[in-house]
């Protein structure tokens, strides 16, 4: 069985529905079995099942024809117009258009002006505004609502309004606002059953004048919740707290103790609970746990009013953990969705010139190349994803082509798919409707069409585009990309989507959508300030005395609109509980000011501030968990025991300086092999730097490596020219690749004459870059490759190897301090028996060597010796333990893996 | 201070009141008083500087309201004289009571609100004709958008690499670098809004600024200042000294040769560089030169000044222009940063707070908007208050001066109140200025008559408290002026201030590795390496903790009502200046297991739990990311160990670590949980929201309890608080637009890159009984009874950055002086006093810092610090916060101290007993099939029907395609099927309205159980009624449907009791079945 507002427990509407039901048989008059000729105006469907229940019950009949239910709207659709109605989509066009000539707000959003104005104008339409037909005369109304001068802004205010009111007024076409109008008129000159309205708040304008013609020819009787409760001495307290204007000058107490007196049964304390909560955490998880109570309490239905959306998202997802599915009213706003999201960034990536972050992000929509195979796909996206991260490419469809082609020829079908689809949408301008044809076939091609066709959000998508293809067809404005892209966004702002695949007696609704329901118990969310009442999109046109003036709707109406709703809820609902959060990330953050006169008046009235009290201490136990295993305990400093399987047999100068600096790390880069992700540059950095310069250097001592023999200006000449030439390929694709040639170049004067000066000690270059592999005591091999190895002009064996840093020379300086901690220089010079080994610290003017302070060749022996000790203690099942310090800590990848701070506390 | 000035709604006030003098008190009193005088709410408007603060007086009002409306009446007549009404009757109680009612149902709410929230009011409603961009959204974070502008600057100079605009931003590469270069436009980025108003109106902003500057510092940029080396009377000064040095000793002969040398050289700029070495030190102090016995010393010193002299005005004229030549430079490609950065947002429909506020300085400013905005807003200020006005910044100001002119014009002056403490000012950083409280009330005084008052009596500290207070400032330290001695509103609260001894660091052992007998090399696996730097700190935080816990054992503090008791650790509150070293504090605290909360700002993302989160997320959408793997197994959601990870390491084969946890065998433990619910998760990653899909991990994996139990206890909390803060920035950020799970991974790692405006680590309870740690920025407007000033020792580093130079005085309508500046040696002597002023600025604001984190004491001031060395301390220059303090505190007895001892227990809360059915699943609710293709074509085929066979036949196609939303192609086949339905000629009698007396469609009925039911179609003829059943598909199986006929039949015979109903299956092939 469908679940239903009707099931369960007897509630407090049961009362309210008597008395629809009563008034409804009353009117009626004749063969309770056959209502057929009577007219009910509901608020919403879901009314009609109470309704029609207790018309049964009350007449006592079998079987009873049910009177005509419907809402407002449905039923002034139902008259048929003659005149075909222009689509919003179309007039929003036209608008857009007139504005545009118009040139009055440059560089301003014209789809947000234009929808703001068309809403103005049904506005106005509906609310049977005239215009005078002089623009002068319209704005002395203006100046005259206004209370002021006239001014060139208001000025502008009235010409605006009065122009484009015109223009759309003659522009031909029948809108939606004025066929509706038509049709309420039609309607009205055809009616002929008895009227019934179910209301908790005011009437439209439009629809009071229409039942006012109604009543012209056939009964009419309205039954407004309002004055139902009224007459009802259980909702005094309501009415007084939050509908009724205090008798002059009655104070709070003096009410409290009129209704302590004579009214002890308008106390709500059996039913009404107010909740306070510290976050929007705890207001989700008590309400979630309030709902779970009362449906362990039995209660049939329950609505979860959403005031506040993002608790109301958090409240459904912690049901969801319970496995209670809620039913959705209220939806989600079709730019929300995943299915919106990978159209949008198909756009993104043609606009993007297929950024590489817009593209993989397309790649990894579940709804592209539907068609083919899921596994295959995946396999396809992950090889394309390592391409684009090893080469570091960041944008271009043929620069990805071109890779492809190269080195992974499986992948070229899939560009030549997204090639195709690009080309579907090249154009520079076009109608809304060719745009819209246009990204069909382009989705089509990408097999987006048929993945959103297998999704019921999808499919609503896609009916929406159709949609919009079909109603703007006859439109011939034309729009550039960046015009038709915000056009389409905006659109789909506009659109709901419900999933109404859920059947559950658990559902989340709007505050309007409970208009004469029955719920058994209603949790409304977020009744803070700043959520109830909520406010309406302020408009940028007049302000309230000038739409009063001209006979408009002002913001207190749409503020009594959602009062009287919630009495009405509060009136009609079992059990209420409304939540909100009295802080907000510490921040004191006020109450609904109906939450607090109604809790002012009924703490006075009856000692009872209706605070919700039982839950606060159940919510940290009261929660469903999966707690399929045990529990780990909590976190000592890892030392693992190398399997000798796993131990490296190769080691370079940074693998040792790792082990030096933690073993731990060097268990997780040596041991484990992990590294971080090749990222995609998109800018330089350091280590690009160093790169470029380490090539420099090496073709320029190529080239020249006896520099005592050129003259200093001649040399600094030729190590620009190479240093050109390195960076041409960076400085083409980015040009703060320039700013690094910059810096380099400061340095290149002194960094000749110190070259120049080691030459002069006796000092010649023999060779870079050159690698290295030489294995040491059995079963360990050093590896690598060196910057720069230097020998003395007079004795080819005394050898010096050296390490160029882009670093500051203390720094380096300050490395070299305690021996044995950096091992890069002993673990060189031991490999090329240098006597010697220094870093040259480059940075801006300053070039200068710098060295330990001790013997080269004792630091190198002794280094080999601990290295050997310690690959041999790990074998013999030494611990590896995370024991770096702070300065090793502090760039180290790995703590992700040691969880320092979970053992060390932060 | 007299209360029945400040109070009264005639008047105009400004106040400067000094801290706890209780400004909130004065100002909501005030806004009582202005309703009592019947002011409606909407006439209201009032500033404050913070959301929080706007929050804080909002819901006092609300509470003096309500109290007011529910008092007694000797309560109400006490509330009332207490804010000075003197005659309290019958009709003034009256309406006491009710302006709570009043003020919660009027139709225009009073606003209390920050500038910002006010500006945003007043831009929405702005002039449709004021160049306002119209229906542009608020960016409150923007830095992804100046990297992107950055970028955009970068592809715009790649595109014309030898243009003028690249030549000026490859002379900053060179003078100055990458990395200053940004920081200087982005200094000037941010200082925007100075900017335009100082170049408004320019046809050429940055010429005119260059004019400007270059006739301040009066040289040319294209002058030649070496030129003066050619100057016949230099070079004979510079020939005669050389001379007289040649007869003297040899060090002089040595520089006479140089100076020879020197007279050589042809390139001027080393020509003046080796006369600058020569008479300059390296420092550029003039060498002390002295004559020898036997030369002519008057002719020496004579030559040496003049010569000197010149050579020092070369060298300013070149930093003088130099300085021209970065300005140029650096305006040039910050103005084509800042239209960058400008129309990115325009693209975007973006504005960010600095554009909302000039926009509305510049709508104040153009004639007819000012008069506009008086009534284009709903609601009619007539009475202004504005709070905290010391944190205005001139462009504020110059918004509200406006709106003050234009609503004299409008003959509708408001009363206004202004309440402040130039001694708290200390935002500008924010552009804040404090002088313009003088300004304010000074015209404030001319223009609306109003009072200005003084309050220097706190109703905060206690007396020991205050006279260190009085005593640190009442010598007028760094632009302290005209401070005026506090006092307390109560004199026997007994108040302690305690200074403890700095820490130094040890000395370092220089001498320690003596390598008598060899190197010995540490051994990693056995010995960490040794860390001496930063002691003095770790021994502050200890003796700090150690001291908490003494306060917290021995101390009293009395509270409100008078009554002492215990001091608990809600009671202490701690001040730092700045967060760089609050990990050393608070590790401190966490081995003394001492509960405390701290708002860290921006560093959620970064926390391990966070992180582990983020990998897990990318792992799921990148598998190939094998370190984010590793870490997800081995972080506690799976907490699997090293020897499992080498396990899974020993697996040679391909496809990353993904492939082999696949492939692993292992099936029960760790890896064959993770191995599952990985799996499981990759596959809900590709249909839940981000959101959902971690809180689905959450509850799946048990994470925050797995994450509870692995950590220590002090971390549990926090590490909680942090996973669900994190989730909360997922309902935040998926909540957006176009959401998908790459998008929001890139969104956190931009979040993560830009600082500021990084989410915050999640707030742990409420303070309860915990130290609260906050920045002294912080702190203000909070208050305890122990305050801790921790590293008060820390003197700051001189900021030498590089930056914009504003000259704005509070008078003038825009700023006088707008440049940039480089590092210290390039500043120049021109600018000399505007620097100056700057200086002078920044240290009277730390001052006020000094007065702000010492006014937050009620009873107890503790101050510690640490220093590098002792020696280091007694030669160091400018006095740190630590020696004011401790330069006037004599040791005195703790009047605090209680011998109690023990450690107070922190309670827990009490919980329930729990119905275990509230511990388990409670399955509600299912899912109904998703409607197939030939369900829906039966709906539609219906709704067809529907309308095609009632007294409408001329239903329009269009309309009903678009209304059932059938689509195109099915609408074809569908129309066709009614039509061949409709066109049956047995079943005419059913639709043709000349046969029938009546028929429906979709008619409802209830039946005897109080269901609803729906007929598809019912006709009535005289003596039979037919209900009619709509069937898809062909005809057949009409058996099934014969309970539900007669279902039909009996409810409709009840009705229609004296005809014959007929029951039918109509077939979509046209066929019908009689039931
Ligand atoms: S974070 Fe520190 S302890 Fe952990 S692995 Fe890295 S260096 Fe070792």
């Amino acid at each position: 069985m469908k679940h239903t507002e009707d099931s369960g427990s007897p509630s407090a509407a049961a009362v309210f529905f008597e008395q629809a039901a009563a008034e409804i048989l009353r009117l009626h008059g004749g063969n309770a079995a056959d209502l057929r000729q009577l007219v009910v105006v509901l608020p919403n469907y879901h009314a009609a099942v109470p309704l029609a229940k207790h018309l049964q019950q009350l007449a006592g009949v079998p079987a009873m024809l049910l009177p005509q239910m419907v809402t407002f709207n449905d039923w002034a659709q139902s008259v048929p117009m003659q005149q075909a109605v222009v689509p919003d989509s179309q007039r929003a066009s036209v608008l857009y258009q007139a504005l545009r000539m118009r040139k009055w707000f440059a560089g301003a959003d014209l789809w947000g002006i234009a929808h703001e104005l068309l809403q103005l104008l049904d506005e106005m339409t509906r609310h049977h505004v005239q215009l005078p037909l002089d623009e002068a005369e319209f704005l002395a109304q203006l100046e005259a609502a206004y209370q002021a001068k006239s001014t060139a802004p208001m000025q502008f205010e009235a010409r605006v309004v009065h122009e484009l009111w015109y223009a759309m007024s003659s522009s031909g076409g029948l809108d939606a606002a004025r066929a509706n109008l038509q049709q309420l008129a039609l309607l009205a000159e055809q009616v002929s059953a008895p009227i019934v309205v179910l209301l908790t708040a005011d009437l439209s304008r439009m629809e009071s004048q229409f039942l006012e013609a109604c009543a012209r020819k056939v009964p009419v009787s309205i039954m407004d919740m309002r004055q139902l409760m009224s007459g009802r001495e259980d909702c005094r307290l309501l009415m007084q707290a939050l509908a009724e204007i205090p008798a002059e000058g009655e104070s709070l107490q003096e009410q409290a103790l009129q209704l302590r007196l004579h009214f002890p049964q308008a106390n709500l304390g059996g039913r009404v609970r107010l909740y306070a909560a510290n976050g929007l955490e705890q207001e989700a998880r008590a309400a979630e746990l309030q709902v779970r109570r009362w449906l362990l309490e039995g209660k049939g239905s329950i609505a979860i009013v959403a005031q506040d959306r993002l608790v109301a998202r958090r409240v459904r997802a912690l049901l969801e953990r319970a496995g209670i599915l809620a039913r959705d009213e209220t939806g989600w706003i079709m730019s929300t969705l995943a299915v919106s999201s990978v159209l949008m960034r198909w756009l993104d990536v043609l606009q993007s010139d297929f950024y590489y972050q817009d593209l993989l992000d397309l790649l990894k929509s579940p709804y592209i190349f539907a068609g083919s195979e899921a596994p295959g796909r995946k396999q396809h996206l992950y090889q394309f994803e390592r391409l684009v991260r090893k080469h570091g490419i960041v944008a271009g469809l043929g620069v990805y082509a071109g890779l492809v082609e190269a080195e992974a020829p499986q992948l070229t079908a899939m560009l030549a798919q997204l090639k195709t689809a690009a080309d579907c949408m090249a154009r520079r301008s076009d109608t809304l409707h060719g745009w819209l044809q246009a990204l069909r076939e382009s989705l089509s091609v990408l097999g987006i069409l048929q993945g959103l066709d297998a999704d019921m959000a999808g499919q609503q998508l896609l009916q929406l585009l159709a949609q919009w293809r079909s109603e703007l067809q006859a439109d011939e404005v034309r729009y550039s990309r960046q015009e038709w892209r915000h056009w389409l966004a905006l659109q789909l702002d506009a659109q709901t989507w419900r999933d109404k695949t859920i059947n559950s007696p658990v559902m989340i609704t709007h505050l309007t959508a409970t208009r004469w329901r029955k719920f058994d118990a209603v949790l409304l969310l977020g009744c803070d300030a700043a959520h109830l009442p909520g406010n309406d999109s302020q408009s940028a046109w007049f302000n309230d005395a000038v739409r009063h003036a001209l006979g408009l709707p002002v913001r207190a109406a749409h503020r009594n609109q959602q009062r009287d709703d919630l009495l009405a809820l509060l009136a009609m609902a079992g059990n209420v509980m409304l939540t909100w959060q009295a802080s907000m990330n510490g921040e004191p953050n006020l109450a609904s000011p109906y939450i607090e006169l109604l809790q002012s008046l009924h703490q006075q009235a009856y000692a009872d501030a209706l605070l919700e009290t039982e839950l606060d201490s159940m919510l940290d136990a009261a929660v469903v968990r999966m707690q399929d295993i045990p529990l780990p305990s909590p976190r000592q400093m890892p030392a693992p025991v190398v399997k000798a399987a796993l131990l490296p047999h190769s080691i370079s100068a940074s693998g040792y300086n790792s082990l030096v600096a933690c073993p731990y790390q060097f268990f997780a880069r040596h041991v484990l092999h992990l590294n971080e992700l090749d990222e995609v540059g998109e800018e330089i950095e350091k280590r690009d730097f160093g790169e470029w310069v380490h090539a420099i250097l090496q073709r320029f001592h190529q080239q020249y490596p006896r520099l005592l023999e050129y003259d200093a200006k001649t040399l600094a000449d030729a190590l620009l020219q190479i240093s050109q030439a390195v960076f041409a390929p960076a400085q083409a694709s980015l040009f703060w690749a320039h700013a690094w040639l910059a810096r380099w170049r400061q340095s290149i004067t002194a960094y000749i004459d110190l070259q120049m000066r080691m030459e002069a000690d006796g000092w010649r270059y023999r060779s870079s870059e050159e690698s290295f592999e030489q294995a040491i005591a059995g079963q360990l091999t050093l590896r690598g490759r060196v910057d720069r190895l230097d020998c003395r002009q007079d004795d080819a064996g005394h050898s010096r190897v050296i390490d160029y840093k882009l670093q500051d020379a203390n720094v380096l300086a300050n490395k070299l301090k305690a021996p044995g901690e950096d091992v890069q220089l002993p673990f060189y010079a031991h490999v090329f028996s240098a006597a010697e080994a220094e870093f040259i610290s480059m940075e801006k003017h300053k070039v200068l060597p710098v060295r330990a302070e001790q013997d080269m060749q004792v630091l190198a022996q002794a280094n080999m010796e601990r290295l050997v000790m310690l690959f041999e203690q790990m074998r013999n099942g030494a611990p590896l333990p995370a024991n770096g310090v702070d300065d090793s800590c502090r760039h180290c990848d790995m703590h992700v893996m040691c969880r320092r701070q979970e053992w060390l506390g932060r | 201070m007299d209360n029945r000035i400040a109070l009264d709604p005639q008047n105009s006030i400004v106040v400067e009141a000094c801290a706890g003098s209780g400004k909130t008190w004065l100002l909501v009193s005030r806004i009582v008083r202005l309703l009592l005088a019947g002011t409606e709410p909407g006439e209201i408007l009032a500033i404050t500087f913070t959301r929080k603060a706007a929050q804080e007086m909002q819901q006092r009002l609300h509470q003096w309201l309500h109290y007011l409306a529910t008092a007694t009446e000797d309560e109400l007549t006490q509330f009332l004289r207490e804010r000075a009404v003197d005659t309290v009757d019958d009709v003034m109680m009256r309406r006491a009571r009710n302006l709570y009612r009043k003020l919660l149902l009027s139709p225009t709410a009073i606003t209390i609100n920050t500038f910002h929230g006010w500006f945003m009011q007043i831009i929405q409603r702005a002039p449709l004709n004021a160049g306002v961009p119209v229906g542009l959204r608020l960016q409150e974070r923007t830095s992804a958008l100046r990297e992107e502008a950055w970028s955009l600057l970068g592809e715009q100079l790649r595109a014309d690499p030898e243009g003028a605009l690249a030549d000026r931003m490859h002379y900053l590469f060179a003078e100055i670098g990458l990395h200053n270069t940004r920081q200087l436009l982005d200094s000037f980025l941010d200082k925007r809004a100075e900017w335009w108003t100082y170049t408004e109106g320019a046809g050429e902003p940055v010429a005119m600024a260059l004019q400007q500057l270059q006739e301040m510092l009066e040289i040319d940029a294209d002058a030649e200042p070496l030129s003066a080396l050619h100057e016949t009377a230099f070079d004979l000064d510079l020939q005669s000294y050389a001379s007289l040095l040649d007869s003297g000793t040899a060090k002089q002969r040595e520089i006479a040769s140089e100076l020879e040398q020197a007279r050589q050289e042809t390139v001027l700029a080393l020509r003046f560089s080796a006369l600058w070495a020569a008479f300059f030190t390296q420092k550029g102090e003039p060498r002390k030169l002295k004559s020898i016995k036997g030369q002519d010393e008057a002719l020496h010193d004579r030559l040496l000044h003049a010569l000197q002299m010149s050579l020092q005005h070369i060298q300013d004229d070149l930093v003088e222009q130099q300085a021209l030549h970065l300005n140029h430079a650096g305006l040039m490609c910050g103005v084509a940063y800042l239209e960058q950065y400008q129309s990115l947002k325009l693209r975007q429909q973006l504005m960010d707070f600095t554009d909302v506020e000039y926009q509305v300085a510049r709508l104040m400013q153009q004639g007819d908007s000012a008069a506009y905005m008086q009534y284009k807003l709903d609601s009619r200020y007539r009475q202004v208050l504005l709070d905290e006005f010391q944190d205005t910044n001139p462009l504020q100001w110059q918004i509200l001066h406006a709106w003050f002119d234009a609503s004299v014009a409008a003959g509708e002056p408001p009363r206004i109140f202004v309440v402040g403490d130039p001694k708290q000012s200390i935002y500008r950083f924010r552009r804040a200025d404090a002088r313009l409280f003088g300004e304010a009330r000074h015209f404030l005084q001319q223009a609306f008559g109003a009072h200005y008052l003084a309050q220097n009596e706190t109703r905060r500290n206690a007396p020991a408290v205050l006279d260190t207070v009085n005593q640190v400032f009442s010598s007028h330290p760094d632009g302290f002026n005209a401070f005026e001695q506090h006092t307390a509103h109560a004199r026997d609260i007994p108040g302690y201030v305690h200074v403890l001894p700095l820490h130094f660091n040890p000395q370092a052992d220089t001498e320690a590795v003596t390598e008598a007998a060899g190197l010995s090399l540490r051994n990693p696996l056995n010995e960490p390496r040794s860390a001496a730097e930063g002691k003095a700190r770790e021994d502050e935080a200890a003796t700090f903790a150690e001291t908490v816990e003494q306060i917290v054992g021995n101390w009293a503090v009395s509270a409100a009502d008078g009554v002492w008791r215990r001091a608990g650790y809600g009671d202490i509150m701690v001040l730092v200046r700045k967060r760089t070293h609050l990990r050393v504090y608070e590790s401190a605290l966490r081995n003394r297991n001492i509960p405390y909360i701290t708002s860290r700002r921006g560093g959620l993302l970064d926390t391990l739990e966070a992180e582990d989160i983020q990998s897990l997320l990318t792992f799921l959408i990148t598998p190939f990311a094998d370190l984010a793997l590793a870490q997800v197994l081995r972080c506690p959601i799976f907490s699997c160990s090293d020897e499992e990870l080498m396990g899974l390491a020993q697996d040679g084969g391909e496809g990353g670590w993904w492939g082999k946890l696949q492939r692993c065998t292992v099936s029960g433990g760790m890896l064959g949980r993770a191995r599952a619910l990985l799996r499981d998760w990759q596959h809900k990653a590709e249909s839940l929201p981000v959101h959902d899909l971690l809180d689905y991990i959450y509850f799946t994996g048990d994470v925050l309890h797995r994450y509870a139990a692995a950590v220590p206890e002090s971390m549990r909390e926090n590490v909680q608080a942090n996973l669900q803060a994190l989730l909360e920035v997922a309902l935040d950020v998926d909540g957006g637009r176009y959401p998908s799970l790459p998008k929001f991974l890139a969104e956190l790692r931009e979040l993560r890159k830009a600082e500021k405006e990084s989410p915050d680590e999640g707030v742990v309870g409420e303070a309860g009984n915990a130290v609260r740690i906050y920045t002294v920025h912080e702190s203000k407007g909070l208050e305890a009874p122990i305050v801790w000033l921790l590293d008060a020792n820390d003197t700051r580093a001189k900021h030498d950055g590089y930056g914009v130079l504003v000259d704005w005085p509070v008078q003038a309508g825009k700023p006088l002086h707008f440049s940039l500046y480089g590092d210290a040696a390039s500043r120049g002597k021109k600018r000399r006093p505007l620097f100056d002023a700057e200086e002078m600025q920044e240290k009277r604001e730390n001052m006020n810092l000094l007065y702000v984190a010492m006014t937050r004491a009620k009873q107890a001031l503790v101050v510690s610090g640490n220093g590098r060395s002792e020696a280091l301390e007694k030669r160091k220059g400018a006095l740190s916060w630590f020696d004011r303090i401790a330069g006037t505190v004599v040791a005195a007895n703790n009047p605090l101290y209680r011998e109690a001892g023990g450690k107070p227990e922190v309670a827990g809360l009490q919980t329930a007993v729990i119905d275990p059915l509230l511990n388990s699943m409670l399955p509600t609710g299912q899912r109904e099939a998703f409607e197939t293709r030939e369900q829906q074509r039966g709906t539609w085929l219906h709704a067809l029907l529907q309308h095609m066979g009632g007294r409408e036949p001329q239903a329009d196609r269009e309309m009903l395609r678009a209304r059932y939303a059938i689509p195109e192609a099915e609408l074809e086949k569908l129309w066709q099927e009614a039509g061949l339905i409709l066109g049956q000629p047995h079943l005419q009698r059913f639709f043709d309205p000349a046969v029938y007396l009546d028929a429906q469609n979709e008619l409802p009925y209830v039946n005897a159980q109080g269901e609803q039911k729906r007929i598809d179609r019912l006709v009535e003829f005289a003596d039979e009624v037919w209900v009619l059943d709509y069937k898809t598909g062909k005809q057949s199986g009409a058996e099934k449907y014969r309970k539900q006929m007669e279902e039909y039949r009996q409810a409709i015979q009840h009705i229609f009791a004296d005809r014959q109903i007929r029951c039918a299956l109509i077939f979509a092939d046209g066929k019908m079945q009689e039931i």
